[in-house]
């Protein structure tokens, strides 16, 4: 998506770049709907979910490295919310003695599987999309000028900002704050102090170049993106099917 | 300097500044977390909102809120966090945008005001609204929805704390940062004061008084003043629309006179001595008045001689009492203005006067009710109020011509 994502997990090199910028965004779009729609507490949903998760992964070639990691946060986040199934439990003792989609574990279930699905399916399209496809495909999908301009203007400045925070991460841990205690507790004091008027000091220093360079009178429409081709009509005409099936699921009539 | 957006027209425009700022304070929430989790309390202290609470201290409420919406997103696309589902980045978007949105409206209004009491409230609204989605969309997929909530609001009070300590200082900082971003259009105002002050011994030498009275005082009866009103006269020159005003006012009536042109204000001292006139030499975007000090503002024969309008049309509805009204006034069509502003050349050469739709627009962004909008051949008005109690002026006539 931009240089900051690449830096930090790889480029992912799948089939999926052959589309346009826009299709990939789309496509990505669509297939997060489509996830957050199918049900979770049936064997046919969950299938769906990890298949279209899966499949869009491996079509945008994800990086290793990234899919790990991401594994590793999604667990560390959703897991926990299997602790809650005592509580539940107790809440509505009649879901003990029933089936797994109606037991207590089926809300944290629906939690743990919808979420690592939305958090692999926006990975793997956020892998996909090079530094300017981001900006290009926003454009051509018509989404507003001033949504696209604030995006742009972030992820140019995340990666400007990108190097700064390895250093100060670095001297953090040099210092013994990398992990709980006292010098830990130090350094969170006082790194939004020291941190946010740095932040401050360099908007206007970049407000100040901007005017400079004549920035104001640059028209973002200039960063055209080709149009749809044949073969992001195709995929996006697929990937609403795959939408039409969730929805299927969901409403039963599908099992 | 304005950018240019692609659909922009209808949102009005946005400086490069305002968009510098959004972009480094969205960098700095998608980065802070990462610090953050080195000592792992990025869950616990809430660290994407510290960049973009203090962001809404220095640029308008639409470009904060829409950041504030927009980077949570981004942030979990790049990073995992926050989770899509459940739709923490959503509610957490929606939380910012409510923030940043109230912060800064209330700072247009009020820019003064101090960064805490702000603050404070606005942090515990936005955290109500987080936790009472929290609780819903618990309900909703059936987890334990008051458990949810509780834990929300557990969670949320050490990064509410966080952000009350170190956000006012850093906000605070915009007072110096404005100066220096308004230093050009000071300067200019020092230009303008001088052309001003070089022309203020022969001022009214080149004008037929008589006439300009006779206008000025069925003006006067026309916007309706009332005897016993407080009425601040904005670039008041030598004193004219004031002389005519005292006539109309009551023992109880005040009227402060303001003029960036201190020669300006000594020739109108030197010709009115009348206890109910209070002279001040001041630029009427920095206006040291209290909030709500005024029941009506003129502005006469001013208006295209301020450069930043904007920030001259909210200190004016800072002063403004609650249903007080505002009136942008020439006793001539805005043609023969511009011409006449043109030939002097100088430092009010290129001081046009916009058309009274765009100048009527320009204050309703501002937050003001326009009334009334009158372009013709004999004069041009402009009056618009603020919203409140003891508006007397239902009006809401719109009239062009030429």
């Amino acid at each position: 998506m931009a240089h900051f994502a690449h830096d930090l997990w790889g480029r992912g090199r799948g089939p999926a770049a052959a589309l346009t910028p826009q299709g990939r965004i789309l496509a990505g779009a669509l297939l997060v709907a489509a996830c957050m729609t199918a049900p979770a507490g049936s064997a046919a949903g969950t299938a769906f979910i990890a298949a279209v998760t899966l499949a869009w992964a491996v079509a945008c070639g994800i990086p290793r490295r990234a899919a790990g990691s991401f594994a590793l946060l999604g667990l560390a986040m959703f897991l926990p919310y299997f602790l809650l199934v005592p509580l539940l439990a107790m809440e509505r003792p009649d879901a003990a003695a029933q089936a797994f989609p109606a037991s207590a574990a089926g809300a944290p279930w629906d939690v743990f599987l919808h979420g690592m699905a939305g958090m692999f399916l926006a990975a793997a399209t956020a892998s996909s999309l090079g530094p300017s496809d981001l900006r290009r495909g926003l454009l051509a999908l018509r989404v507003p000028g001033a949504v696209t301009a604030i995006v742009v203007q972030v992820l140019h400045q995340t990666g400007e900002l990108l190097d700064e925070t390895r250093r100060l991460a670095a001297a953090c841990a040099v210092r013994g704050a990398a992990g709980r205690g006292k010098a830990a507790t130090a350094v969170l004091a006082a790194l939004p102090r020291v941190w946010l008027p740095r932040i401050i000091g360099r908007a206007e220093r970049v407000a100040a170049a901007m005017e400079l360079r004549g920035y104001a009178e640059t028209d973002l429409r200039v960063f055209g993106a080709p149009p749809l081709g044949a073969a992001d009509a195709a995929v996006v005409i697929a990937l609403a099917a795959v939408l039409a099936i969730a929805a299927a699921l969901r409403l039963g009539w599908i099992r | 300097m304005d950018i240019v957006l692609p659909d922009a027209p209808a949102r009005g425009r946005w400086t490069a500044r305002d968009l510098a700022y959004c972009g480094a304070s969205g960098a700095a929430a998608l980065l802070l977390p990462v610090l953050f989790h080195l000592v792992r309390l990025g869950h616990v202290f809430m660290p994407m909102y510290l960049p973009l609470v203090t962001l809404a201290f220095f640029v308008p409420p639409p470009p904060a809120a829409l950041t504030a919406a927009v980077v949570p997103a981004l942030s979990a696309a790049l990073t995992g966090m926050p989770p899509l589902y459940p739709p923490v980045a959503l509610f957490m978007a929606l939380e910012l945008a409510f923030m940043a949105a109230l912060i800064a409206g209330v700072l247009r209004l009020r820019p003064q005001a101090d960064e805490r009491l702000v603050l404070l409230p606005v942090l515990c609204c936005g955290r109500a609204l987080y936790v009472a989605l929290v609780y819903a969309f618990s309900r909703l997929i059936g987890l334990p929805a008051g458990f949810m909530a509780g834990l929300s609001i557990l969670s949320g009070w050490p990064g509410i704390v966080l952000m009350l300590v170190v956000v006012p200082p850093v906000a605070r900082l915009r007072h110096g940062h404005r100066a220096a971003a308004q230093a050009p259009e000071r300067a200019a105002a020092a230009g303008k004061a001088a052309f001003f002050d070089g022309i203020a011994d022969e001022w009214d030498a080149r004008q037929d008084l008589q006439e300009l009275s006779g206008k000025l005082a069925r003006g006067i009866e026309e916007l309706g003043v009332r005897p016993d009103e407080k009425i601040l006269d904005v670039g008041c020159g030598t004193g004219n629309l004031t002389r005519a005003l005292l006539e109309r006012l009551s023992p109880e009536g005040r009227i402060t006179a303001v003029d960036i042109a201190p020669r300006m204000i000594a020739a109108a001292r030197r010709k009115i001595r009348d206890p109910r006139v209070e002279w001040r030499v001041a630029d009427v975007r920095d206006l040291a008045f209290p909030d709500s000090s005024f029941d009506r503002v003129i502005c006469f024969s001013a208006w295209p001689h301020i450069d930043d309008r904007e920030a001259a049309a909210a200190e004016i509805l800072r002063v403004l009492k609650p249903g007080g009204t505002l009136h942008i006034w020439h006793a001539a069509a805005r043609g023969r203005i511009n011409e006449i502003h043109a030939a002097a050349g100088g430092a009010i050469g290129r001081d046009l006067l916009p058309p009274a739709g765009e100048t009527a627009q320009l204050l309703a962004r501002c937050g003001l009710r326009v009334r009334a909008a009158i372009d013709d051949r004999e004069r041009y008005l402009v009056t618009a109020a603020r919203d409140g109690c003891g508006a007397d002026d239902p009006g809401g006539k719109v009239s062009t011509e030429g």
